[in-house]
């Protein structure tokens, strides 16, 4: 499905750990300011997916990739890209939660910065306003109310769904364009999960949001688009609201109204 | 039944046997019997080149180690670290050999102001010695970080020195710091090497160009003279006490390192 | 412009002076991991070197030879000798210490652990101190080989333990509660089930605790008694001719023949160890292909 000037285009994608083919050419548009859902059953993919987009799939050992995933136009694969720069680009927030424990609270909203060095592109330390990119990144996940008083606690002394929307304050505390989540939901319990998705709906006009899940009614919830893997193939890429009301595929039929997966 | 408490009895009785003999040793006719220069020298020169030792192999240890857990590809790591490790198996007499026969007199010839027998000497031997528990144990350290604390720090586009210095190493830091414990703990005990090496000087002072009376060596050297003499006894007893307390310190913080894995 | 935007300007590029950074701390982290074995190969190389300007190597061998068992061959077998008996004695201790600890929960395991683990920060001459009142003055072995056998054990007996203890909880609990279920009891299942099990684990511990006695010098220091004169020494062998000690008492001879000797005896006692740690590595190694595959 072609659009006009995409986030992410992605062409030809394939992907293997060591001699095992985890994903076979896969084409889609990522529109930009729009969630976009991944779904399909657990090992169709669609975690080595997104991993790809922001290149953390190549930290794996004997991991390997091939085709295109272009940002604006530029493929991220080009010899002269730094994963670095990339990954400042394009956040992610994990499976679980995973704040640094060595860390406060504030600390870990700002650790992104820490780790990319000050401020701005160039300064040091002295360029940020500390105290409010973290209020801006708490408040944006709605924690701010929840720890303002004891921002210099350590980060694990938070509930996991606390951890959680502390590490998506921390993704946004870089101020990416898009946002990768891998199942931000797999480790909470309903009311974290609702109050996540709440936020979802906040971010979206801000950010291209790619959401990896296997929930299927929170994809149906959230996004704008849905795209369901299955054993490592697209099988459908389609507007949520098309998608889970007159699918165009059979195995998508069969999957989203729980026939197996 | 009974031949296994027995066995398991024996590590216990060995030590009951260890400190009363010590105690007991020590004193003759109701009086704690000192070495003839009193004990500070000897413990002074203990951590004096004990400490040197550290100074060495620390730094070094340290980065082969970071080598090991963040660079190396798994198939080098395989030969390099048993590589590593197999300077801590040669015999210590082995090192003794070469700190009399090749590094002192190496030194001398360098450095007209140290003596052949002289702390430096056995510093830069023991500090090949001790350096692939700094080296190994690190490695443990560094691999005991969770894999989802290096992701998050690198999807927050954080380049692999800044990971480190940010996220790893302050994560891994008791377990290195118990590593460095452990290695001067090895260091003070160490007999051969600080008896042939470290010379042989009744007053025993505290420069390392020249000689060095370390505890171990007033032992070692003691039983070349006489039987034991009390004053052995009270060095023994000073030597047990150091090492144990280094290693304490380093065994609790081994164990508070399993709040993160 | 917001942060967002002036980083989008500057494209998707390192700029080369940080890549180059990273690169040099890794280079940096690769030399500093092979700077001690270079060294240590070189500084083994220029011993190696001196014994060999020393010395002619056939009047070595035929000094080596004629001087029988007060020479570097009798220390050898003293060794052997020495080696042999320490493990005899060690590795039953080890090992049923190890089957105590791993055995069902009882008050005070977890002290004699802790006792355990300390015993490995006792510095090695402090064995020497027990062995010489323990068994030469207590038990009136003198200067023999056997107290040197027994100090030796203590001194290895949680090198024997520790790799049982592993190798023990290594056994899968199934195999025992097979065992169990056929009516054996604990000693049963344990003596015919759980130990041939982990008998491979254990073993490499026997040879670390080999390697280990053969080089240990320091308690053999006290033990020997290098201070009393040698006609004291009693029929129970002497600990005075074992490889490290005779490498330390060649040392303090000034003559350089004496001197090249001690190195010949370096390359016996490394030589050995290299067989011995080879011999170790590949028996965990087929060892852990067997539990794996």
């Amino acid at each position: 499905m072609e659009i006009m000037d995409p986030k992410l285009r992605i062409r030809d994608l394939s992907a293997w750990y060591g001699e095992r083919q985890v994903l076979e050419r896969i084409s889609f548009d990522v529109p930009a300011a729009r969630i976009t859902a991944i779904i399909g059953p657990s090992g169709c993919g669609k975690s080595t997916f997104i991993r790809c987009i922001n290149r953390m799939h190549e930290l794996v050992a004997e991991a390997r990739v091939r085709g295109r995933v272009e940002l604006d136009g530029h493929d991220v694969y080009s010899a002269t890209v730094a994963p670095e720069r990339l990954r400042r680009r394009v956040g992610m927030v994990f499976q679980k939660p995973n704040p640094f424990p060595t860390m406060s609270i504030r600390d870990n909203v700002l650790a992104g910065l820490r780790l990319t060095g000050g401020g701005a592109l160039r300064g040091g330390d002295g360029d940020v306003d500390g105290d409010g990119v973290v209020e801006q990144a708490l408040r944006a996940v709605a924690l701010w109310d929840e720890v303002r008083d004891r921002l210099h606690r350590r980060a694990d002394t938070l509930s996991a769904g606390q951890q959680q929307r502390l590490c998506i304050a921390r993704a946004l505390a870089v101020e990416p364009e898009v946002l990768l989540m891998d199942e931000p939901c797999a480790s909470l319990d309903p009311i974290a999960t609702a109050r996540v998705e709440d936020l979802l709906g906040d971010l979206r006009s801000r950010y291209t949001i790619v959401i990896v899940t296997h929930n299927m009614q929170q994809a149906a919830r959230v996004s704008d688009r849905t795209g369901f893997f299955l054993e490592g193939r697209l099988v459908e890429f389609e507007d949520t609201d098309i998608m889970f009301t007159s699918p165009g595929d059979r195995r998508t039929e069969d999957y989203i109204t729980g026939r197996f997966g | 039944m009974i031949a296994l408490r027995v066995s398991a009895a024996a590590p216990v009785l060995l030590s009951v046997a260890l400190v009363g003999l010590l105690v007991r040793g020590a004193w003759s006719e109701g009086v704690l019997v000192l070495p003839a220069h009193g004990l500070l020298p000897l413990v002074l020169g203990t951590l004096l080149v004990a400490g040197l030792a550290a100074v060495i192999a620390v730094p070094v240890g340290l980065l082969a180690a970071i080598y090991l857990g963040e660079f190396s590809s798994p198939s080098r790591r395989r030969w390099l670290k048993p590589l590593l490790e197999l300077l801590a198996g040669v015999p210590t007499i082995v090192y003794g050999l070469i700190a009399v026969m090749v590094v002192g007199p190496w030194l001398h010839r360098v450095f007209p102001s140290v003596q052949v027998h002289s702390g430096v000497t056995a510093a830069l031997v023991l500090s090949l010695m001790v350096l692939p528990t700094v080296s190994s144990l690190t490695d443990d350290a560094l691999r005991a970080v969770p894999r989802e604390l290096r992701e998050a720090a690198l999807a927050l586009g954080a380049s692999r020195l800044r990971m480190l210095r940010v996220v790893v190493l302050p994560a891994a830091a008791p377990g290195i710091v118990a590593a460095v414990m452990l290695a001067v703990s090895r260091a003070m005990g160490e007999t051969m090497i600080m008896t042939l090496a470290a010379g042989d000087l009744p007053s025993g002072g505290l420069d390392p160009r020249q000689a060095v009376k370390t505890l171990t060596s007033h032992v070692g050297h003691g039983a070349l003279v006489e039987p034991l003499d009390a004053a052995m006894y009270t060095a023994g007893g000073a030597l047990l006490v150091v090492s144990l307390l280094t290693h304490a310190v380093a065994h609790r913080l081994v164990r508070r390192r399993g709040r993160w894995s | 412009m917001t942060r967002a935007e002036l980083r989008r300007s500057t494209g998707l590029g390192l700029p080369p002076r940080r890549q180059f950074r990273g690169r040099l701390f890794a280079v940096g982290c690769l030399l500093a991991s092979l700077l001690p074995v270079v060294v240590g190969a070189l500084l083994l190389g220029a011993l190696l070197r001196q014994g060999a300007q020393m010395d002619e190597p056939q009047a070595l061998i035929q000094r080596l030879a004629a001087s029988g068992a007060d020479g570097l061959l009798g220390s050898v077998a003293g060794s052997l000798w020495l080696v042999s008996l320490s493990i005899f004695i060690a590795m039953p201790l080890g090992v049923g210490a190890a089957v105590h600890l791993e055995g069902p929960r009882r008050t005070g395991r977890s002290l004699l652990a802790l006792n355990m683990a300390s015993l490995a920060a006792v510095p090695s001459v402090l064995y020497g101190i027990v062995g010489l009142e323990l068994f030469v003055r207590a038990l009136h072995l003198g200067h023999s080989l056997v107290a040197a056998a027994m100090t030796l054990a203590l001194l290895v007996m949680p090198i024997v333990a520790v790799a049982a203890r592993a190798a023990l909880r290594a056994v899968p609990d199934e195999l025992r509660e097979a065992g169990y279920a056929l009516g054996a009891t604990r000693w049963q299942v344990t003596r015919q089930v759980v130990l041939p099990a982990a008998l491979p684990g254990i073993f490499s511990g026997v040879i670390l605790a080999i390697a280990r006695a053969f080089g240990e010098a320091a308690p053999l220091l006290l033990v020997a008694g290098l201070a009393v004169s040698s006609s004291e020494s009693t029929t129970l062998g002497d600990p005075e001719h074992v490889l490290p000690l005779h490498v330390f008492e060649l040392l303090a001879r000034p003559h350089e023949a004496a001197q090249a000797d001690a190195i010949a005896g370096v390359v016996v006692l490394l030589g050995t160890l290299m067989v011995l740690s080879t011999w170790a590595t590949r028996l965990r190694h087929r060892h852990e292909r067997r539990r794996d595959g």
